[in-house]
This record gives C-alpha cells, sequence and structure tokens, in this order.
C-alpha cells in the first residue's frame, strides 16, 4: 500500500513504513498552510480569511473522526465550540480566571457534554439520523440559550472577549499560527488514529457495529471515545479562535455558520480520509470569498456549485483522485487491486 | 382551554410538515431537507399573485400547485443520482444534495424578493371557540391542516394507491415482487409531499405570514417533528406535530417566548431518546428491528450476494 | 416457458454467473442445486427482475425479459418468492395475502386454496406477518405468490432456516399444490433428497457455471452430485 494509498483511504499504514513517512502527509498540509500569511503580504483580511479557514478545517477534522470514524452523527460541532469559548470567555471576562484554567475548563465542558449525548445515543442504540437529530435539538438549545440568556452573553450582539487582549493571540499572524498549530495536533491526532488499534475498531464499527462487537470491540467505549476527542477538538478550536478573534456572538457558532459549513466540506473532501476536511475546507472557503462579489445571489449560485460537486464526487474528491492516481499507477504496478474504505 | 386551542393550530401545522418529510424518507430514505425552503418558495410565488391583484383562490392554487411542481422537478432531476445508491450512501448523499437545493431555493428568493412574505388575510370579526376569541384565520388555517391530514390518512388507508404506498414503505422489493412499480408509487408520495408543502404554506399565511427566511426553520422543524413521530410513520408525525403544538404553547403561557424554544426542542429530544421507534411505539414490535428496518430496505438488491442472502435468511428464524 | 441464455451476472467487478443456460418447460418442476454462493439466489434475481445481468438473455412465454420491471414480470405471471420471503412485517396475513393480486382484487377461491394448503395460516389470519415464525412467515409467502396466479413459480430456498418438520411440511404442501394444479416451478434448494423427490430435473450450479443436468434420478445416482450433496458415495 503506496503512501498516497493510506492517505486516502485512512487505512493504517503498516509500522515498518514509518514515523516519518505516516506523518508526511499532516507536516505537508500544516507547511502549505503555514506559508499563508508570508504571502498574504502585510493583508489583515487574508490573514483573517486563512485563520476562519484553518478553525473550519479543525471543525471538520473533529467531525470527520467522529461520523467519518465511527458513524455518529454528531450536528452539534458548532454548540461544543461554542459552550467552550463562551465558558472561557464568561469566566475570564467576569470573574477574571486565568485563561490557562478557563480554557481548559470550557474543553473539558464541550468533552462532557458531546460524550455525554453519544453515551445517551450509544445506550439508546439510536440510528444515524435519530443521532443527528437528537444532536441538531441540543445544538439549537444551546443557541436559543445563547441568544436568551442576554444578561450574560448579550444576546444577538456578541460579546467582546476581554481574557486574551494584550497576549499575542491577538497579533492576527501569531493568532493564525496558534490556531495552526491545534490544527496540526488534530491531524496528527486523527492520523495516530488511524494507525492504531483504535483505528481498525473505527472501521469495524462504521463497517458494522454488531460484528465488531462480535469480534471482542467494546463498541459503546468507542464510540463515546470517538465523540470525546471530537468534541474536545471542536472546542478548543472554538475557544481559541473566540480569544483570536476577540468577539464572539451565537452566529459565529450557529448550525448554519460551523455545521453546515462543516458537513459541506468533509463530504465534498472526502468523509473518513485524513486530507479531506482540508481539501474539502479549502474549497468552501475559496467558494465564500469567490462568490462574494455576487451580493445576494451568491447563496444561489453556492448551492448550484454544491450540487454539482456533490453529484459529480459522491465520494468526495480525495477518494476521487486517489482513485483515478491508483488506476493509472496499478498498470504500472502490474496489479489491479482496488483501495479499500473511504465510502 | 386558549392554550389548547392556540397549541392545535399551530400542532395541525406542524403535523402537516412532519407529514409531508416522513412519507417521502419512508419510501426512499430520502431525508429532504430543501422541505422548508419548497414551502416558502410555494408561499412567496403566491403573495406575487396577490400582490398582482389576482383573486385569492387563485393564489392559493398557484401555491399548492408550484409546491407540488417543485416536489417533482427536484425529484426528477437532482435526486435521480441519489436513488441509483442504497443504504447509509443514499441517506447521506440526500442530506447533501437536498441541503444544495435548499441553498439555491433560499438564494434566489433572497435576492430577487428580499422582502416578499405571503399572507392570506381573512376578513371579519374574531370568532367565540369554547369561549376563547379566536381569529377567523386561525380556525380555516387549523381546518385546512385537518382536512390535508384526513384526506392523507384516508388515501393511504383506504385506496388501493395508499395500500401500494405503505407496502413499499415496509418492503420495496416485497412490493415489486407483488407487481407493484416501486417507481409509480413514488411519483405519487411526491407530488402528495408537494401538495402538504402548499398546504402548510396556505396554512401558515393564514394563521400568519410567510417570510423569506423561514425556509430553515420551517425543514427543521419538519425533520424534528418527523423524528419524533418515528421516521417513516406518518400517523407518528402527525401525533408528534399536534404534540409538539401544545407543548409549544404552552411553554409560550408558562416559561414566556424567549425559553420556549428550548422547551420544545428539548420535548422532542427527550421524546427522540426515549422512543427512537416514534411517539406512538410500535405495538410490541422491538424498536431494534424497526430502525434496522428502512436501512435493510434500502439497502437494495445490488449489494446482495448468495451468501448475503442466505444469512439475511436467517434473521426471520424464530 | 422460460428460457435463460448465455447468463452472466456479478457485483460490481465480481462476476458471479459465467455463462448459465436454463430452460423450464410449461408443466415442468426443475431444481437449481448448489452449495451457498454458487449463484443461485443471483440467477433466480435476475429472472426476476431484480437484478440486472451484465450480459444473456433471458425470455418468458417467447418474450424478452431484459426491458420489464420486476414489478411486471411479477404481473406477467412469473412469481418470486426469495429465500428472506420479503413479507409486509406490519400487515397482517389476510393483508399481506390480499397484495399478492395487486392491483386485481383476490378472488375468495384463491384464499380458500392458500388456507387448504397451509391450515395453520387460518390460525394466524389476523396477525401482524412480522410477529410469525420462519416456517409460518415462508406460508405466508408462498401463498402471496399464490394469490397471484402465477404461471411460473419461483422459490429460493424455501427451507432455508426452516425446522425438518416444518420444511417437510412445507414440500408435502408444495407436492400436493404440484398435483391438483399442475403449477410449474423452478426452485433452488440445498436439501436434495425433498427437492429431487418432488422434480422431474435438476440443474446443478458451481461457482457459477453448470456443473451437472440431469433427470432427477440421474442426480441422485450420480456418484459426484452424491459426495458433493448427500455428502455420501
Amino acid at each position: 500500500m503506496s503512501l498516497l494509498d493510506s492517505a486516502v483511504t485512512g487505512a493504517p499504514l503498516e509500522r515498518r513504513e514509518g514515523l516519518l513517512r505516516g506523518y508526511l502527509p499532516v507536516v505537508l498540509a500544516v507547511l502549505v498552510l503555514g506559508l499563508v500569511p508570508p504571502l498574504a503580504g502585510g493583508s489583515r483580511y487574508l490573514v483573517s480569511v486563512a485563520t476562519l479557514l484553518v478553525v473550519l478545517v479543525t471543525y471538520g477534522v473533529a467531525f470527520n473522526v467522529v461520523f467519518g470514524g465511527t458513524g455518529q452523527l454528531l450536528l452539534c460541532i458548532g454548540a461544543l465550540a461554542a459552550v467552550a469559548a463562551y465558558t472561557s470567555a464568561l469566566l475570564s471576562g467576569e470573574l477574571g480566571w486565568p485563561l490557562a484554567i478557563t480554557l481548559p475548563l470550557g474543553v473539558a465542558l464541550a468533552t462532557t457534554g458531546g460524550a455525554a449525548l453519544s453515551w445517551l445515543a450509544v445506550r439508546r442504540r439510536l440510528d444515524t439520523i435519530f443521532v443527528g437529530v437528537v444532536t441538531l435539538t441540543a445544538s439549537l438549545v444551546v443557541h436559543n440559550l445563547l441568544l436568551g440568556r442576554r444578561e450574560l452573553t448579550g444576546g444577538e450582539t456578541g460579546l467582546v472577549v476581554q481574557a486574551g487582549s494584550g497576549t499575542a493571540l491577538r497579533d492576527p499572524v501569531l493568532g493564525y499560527y496558534a490556531v495552526l498549530a491545534l490544527l496540526a495536533v488534530g491531524l496528527a491526532g486523527h492520523r495516530a488514529i488511524q494507525r492504531s488499534a483504535l483505528g481498525w475498531a473505527f472501521r469495524a464499527i462504521r463497517d458494522d457495529a454488531e460484528a465488531a462487537a462480535l469480534a471482542g470491540i467494546d463498541v459503546a467505549r468507542t464510540k463515546v471515545l470517538a465523540a470525546a476527542v471530537a468534541s474536545a477538538l471542536a472546542g478548543a478550536a472554538g475557544s481559541l479562535y473566540a480569544h483570536v478573534e476577540g468577539f464572539v456572538s451565537p452566529t459565529t457558532f450557529a448550525f448554519a455558520t460551523v455545521d453546515v459549513r462543516v458537513i459541506v466540506a468533509v463530504a465534498f473532501g472526502g468523509l473518513g480520509t485524513l486530507l479531506g476536511p482540508v481539501v474539502g475546507g479549502v474549497v468552501v472557503t475559496l467558494l465564500d470569498e469567490v462568490l462574494r462579489p455576487l451580493g445576494q445571489l451568491r447563496l444561489a449560485v453556492y448551492g448550484a456549485v454544491l450540487l454539482v460537486l456533490f453529484l459529480a464526487v459522491p465520494r468526495g474528491a480525495v477518494p476521487a483522485v486517489g482513485w483515478s492516481w491508483h488506476r493509472a499507477t496499478a498498470r504500472w504496478r502490474g496489479r489491479g487491486t482496488s483501495p479499500a474504505g473511504g465510502r | 382551554m386558549a392554550i389548547v386551542l392556540d397549541g392545535s393550530v399551530l400542532g395541525l401545522q406542524l403535523a402537516v410538515l412532519g407529514v409531508g418529510i416522513s412519507l417521502v424518507f419512508g419510501l426512499s430514505g430520502v431525508l429532504d431537507l430543501a422541505y422548508g425552503a419548497k414551502v416558502v418558495a410555494a408561499a412567496i410565488v403566491g403573495s406575487l399573485v396577490l400582490a398582482g391583484g389576482g383573486p385569492v383562490l387563485l393564489g392559493v392554487a398557484v401555491t399548492v400547485g408550484l409546491a407540488v411542481v417543485l416536489s417533482l422537478g427536484i425529484d426528477r432531476t437532482v435526486l435521480a443520482p441519489v436513488y441509483r445508491r442504497h443504504g447509509e450512501a443514499r441517506v447521506v448523499l440526500s442530506l447533501l444534495v437536498t441541503l444544495a437545493v435548499a441553498f439555491v431555493i433560499d438564494g434566489v428568493l433572497v435576492s430577487r424578493w428580499p422582502h416578499a412574505a405571503f399572507s392570506l388575510a381573512v376578513a371579519g370579526p374574531p370568532v367565540d371557540v369554547l369561549g376563547v376569541r379566536m381569529r377567523g384565520g386561525s380556525l380555516l388555517a387549523a381546518g385546512l391542516g385537518l382536512v390535508a391530514l384526513a384526506a392523507t390518512f384516508l388515501l393511504l388507508h383506504t385506496t388501493r394507491a395508499g395500500r401500494a404506498i405503505r407496502c413499499v414503505i415496509q418492503d420495496e422489493e416485497g412490493a415489486q415482487l407483488c407487481g407493484i412499480e416501486p417507481a409509480r408509487v413514488r411519483t405519487v408520495v411526491v407530488v402528495l409531499s408537494g401538495a402538504l408543502a402548499g398546504v402548510v404554506a396556505v396554512a401558515q399565511g393564514l394563521a400568519s405570514s410567510v417570510a423569506v427566511a423561514d425556509g430553515f426553520d420551517l425543514t427543521i422543524l419538519a425533520v424534528v417533528v418527523a423524528v419524533v413521530g418515528g421516521l417513516g410513520r406518518v400517523a407518528g408525525a402527525a401525533v408528534a406535530g399536534v404534540v409538539l403544538g401544545l407543548v409549544h404553547a404552552l411553554a409560550t403561557a408558562t416559561v414566556g417566548a424567549s425559553a420556549t424554544w428550548v422547551v420544545l426542542l428539548l420535548a422532542a429530544a427527550v421524546t427522540i431518546v426515549l422512543r427512537p421507534e416514534g411517539i406512538l411505539g410500535l405495538g410490541g414490535r422491538a424498536p431494534r428491528r424497526h430502525t434496522a428496518r428502512w436501512s435493510r430496505r434500502i439497502a437494495g438488491p445490488d449489494r446482495t450476494t448468495d451468501d448475503d442472502a442466505a444469512d439475511r435468511a436467517g434473521e426471520g428464524r424464530g | 416457458m422460460l428460457e435463460v441464455r448465455d447468463l452472466h451476472a456479478g457485483y460490481g467487478e465480481l462476476a458471479v454467473l459465467h455463462g448459465v443456460d436454463l430452460s423450464v418447460g410449461v408443466g415442468e418442476v426443475v431444481a437449481l442445486i448448489g452449495a451457498n454462493g454458487a449463484g443461485k439466489t443471483t440467477l433466480l434475481r435476475c429472472v426476476a427482475g431484480l437484478h440486472r445481468p451484465s450480459a444473456g438473455a433471458l425470455t418468458f412465454d417467447g418474450a424478452p425479459l431484459a426491458a420489464r420491471s420486476a414489478a411486471a414480470i411479477a404481473r406477467a405471471g412469473l412469481r418470486l418468492v426469495p429465500s428472506d420471503r420479503r413479507l409486509f412485517p406490519q400487515l397482517t396475513v389476510r393483508e399481506n395475502l390480499l397484495l399478492g393480486a395487486h392491483p386485481r382484487r383476490v378472488a375468495s377461491a384463491d384464499l380458500r386454496r392458500v388456507t387448504a394448503l397451509f391450515p395453520r395460516l387460518a390460525e394466524r389470519w389476523g396477525q401482524r406477518a412480522g410477529t410469525l415464525s420462519g416456517g409460518e412467515q415462508q406460508m405466508v409467502a408462498v401463498g402471496r405468490a399464490l394469490v397471484g396466479r402465477p404461471r411460473l413459480l419461483v422459490l429460493d430456498e424455501p427451507t432455508t432456516g426452516l425446522a425438518p418438520p416444518l420444511a417437510a411440511e412445507l414440500y408435502a404442501a408444495l407436492a400436493s399444490l404440484r398435483t391438483e394444479t399442475g403449477i410449474t416451478v423452478l426452485v433452488a434448494e440445498q436439501q436434495l433428497p425433498r427437492v429431487l423427490a418432488m422434480a422431474e430435473r435438476g440443474i446443478v450450479l458451481e461457482r457459477g457455471r453448470v456443473r451437472h443436468r440431469g433427470s432427477s434420478t440421474e442426480l441422485a445416482d450420480d456418484p459426484a452430485v452424491r459426495r458433493a450433496y448427500l455428502g455420501v458415495g
């Protein structure tokens, strides 16, 4: 199995391929994204778009781990990010607690929330769509609470994040590298999971949870673990973004702003693939920026483009590219096996 | 009493929404995220007819007609590739494709008629119902919802076409083996679901108004009602709609408007978690088998091998 | 009545049938014999229009089946009873049977014939099909096919998952149906003695190819067949 195949299909590499080669796709992706600030030529606007892109990709990695990995349709990535971000911003802002305490606390709260939802779904044996709708209602509840408790959250107008002002996080470029560092951790973590026994457990569960249980995999624990990891990553990304931006509002984390874009990005990039969220996130962000001059018609054209993309590459761009690459090289390598996975 | 009546007015509309989206899902595993957008599109075009001085009945006819045409049009074009996939792949692709369709419809509406709203004012003084003063429009909306639901049930349970629909919902391949054409049944269901979307638009226009931005919320409400009712179960969706309408009215009266949504959504989430098989339950059948039902049904013939078939036959034992 | 010529079929890149020829004449009972994975189910699904063959010709009463939908084939009188039965679990036994003749009404004589054949179904008349035992479900499935007045009844492993007494009961019912009506039957089966007792001819399928064909007595005496399917010889 070649390096590219493995990056594409998310299949664990055999250990003899070595640590360096296993993580090469992660390193390359992060290096490319790291070139943005020098190339932006001091444009604050470009850096802020890129920051949002990296945060979106990080959310995407989280969603990819939990849905692409274990088939749990967690539609509350934005809400989990909001929980972590508001917790940290409010505790630091109102009570003056240091970021070093409130940031982990917010992430812990989001992790607990995501894991609890997953545990509930596993306990009640909810199907994909049911998990999706329960987590969707959870994220709408969070959204409405943020809107409703305006004496705390500022409601619709949003909240200026006091904590973190004056720190390095508020420097646009350093802030960008901070969120990029988190993405690097997320991608490397996903890679590590793929290479470990846990990765096999994920694949087995996604294929057939019952068969996985019969094979001795603790399905409930694995699913809850995946949800916890994803929630922690999403919470950390949301919280970090709040402190880098210095401002949060319910819209920042709304279902339509975060989850819809995450689903679109991950689905387009390729569900369950390592680099799918990166490719999908870049395409979604580029599409947003390119279509901006269209004004009100933007949404319609965006939808039409997505429609074409989804129908043209229903499995996602990364697997599609990988598949053509594999086809092209299969003859040369003299064997006609097909890459596994990458649904 | 006022709570019950208000709740029923809203609840009947939610019921129609839920039934409309649930029918299609039950039949084909396509969860239509463009459902709310279709309602809004039909309503806005209806409002244009009214704004142009057209008679009210023409406006209503155009609204319902457009909803049907949109439904069929979308089903025949962009959903065709979705129907060629099976199992979970179909469910996921249908979510993405209908989401994109919703973007297209919303985008066109927002850019062309950003401020349009569809509203059917009903003249006349409020009417006393059981001691509660109700607006004529609300009563008409409730009546329309009730008629639409009753008509749907009669169609499903007394006609041969309805029996064919129920069969395909339960087991598409079994229906084919009995000589029922799933494609024809799907056409009937898509038309029915579109007509129900039109009914929601008209009823909402009677009770209050439909604005351009309402599509997303309508879709979410429809999905929540359908899932609380037990996806694909028409009676469940109807009951779930009315119950959630009552919860909404009760919450508005007790905890105030701002927390109403939180209460409603929590009620929905708790119901789903406690009864994933739907608010009505299954009459003795184990929920596990029910939830497996549609995924097995749309698992499709082209993934079956001899060994698969032999394995699956084993499930029926005992 | 049914002609299968050089049929190839598979799933994606996996080929299951490699050129199968088969014919069933009016009034015949033909057994299709083979182990798991031999391609029996795929062949029958192609015949019923549920699976599209990659190559080959299928004709029923001289008319090609390729362009027809599974539902149209069923209405034309070729009825498949699949091994997983495909009943409507939420409908009662009676409703399941009534659907067999869609879109026509079911003649009460047809229903009576089914209850005469399977008396236990009369006891279960108002019960949901999903709550029946495997054997009873199989009887409903066969009954549902019969009320459609098929000219060719196709059975896919009708005794899979059935306890031996129930399997015997089912074959007894099929045999009496056969003597009463002279119906044409194509039946796939792994239980040789039972099916060969009813069938006139048999076809042995192995890994997607016809390995033997002959009369029931020839097959029952063939040492290779006996070794492979009867565990003796």
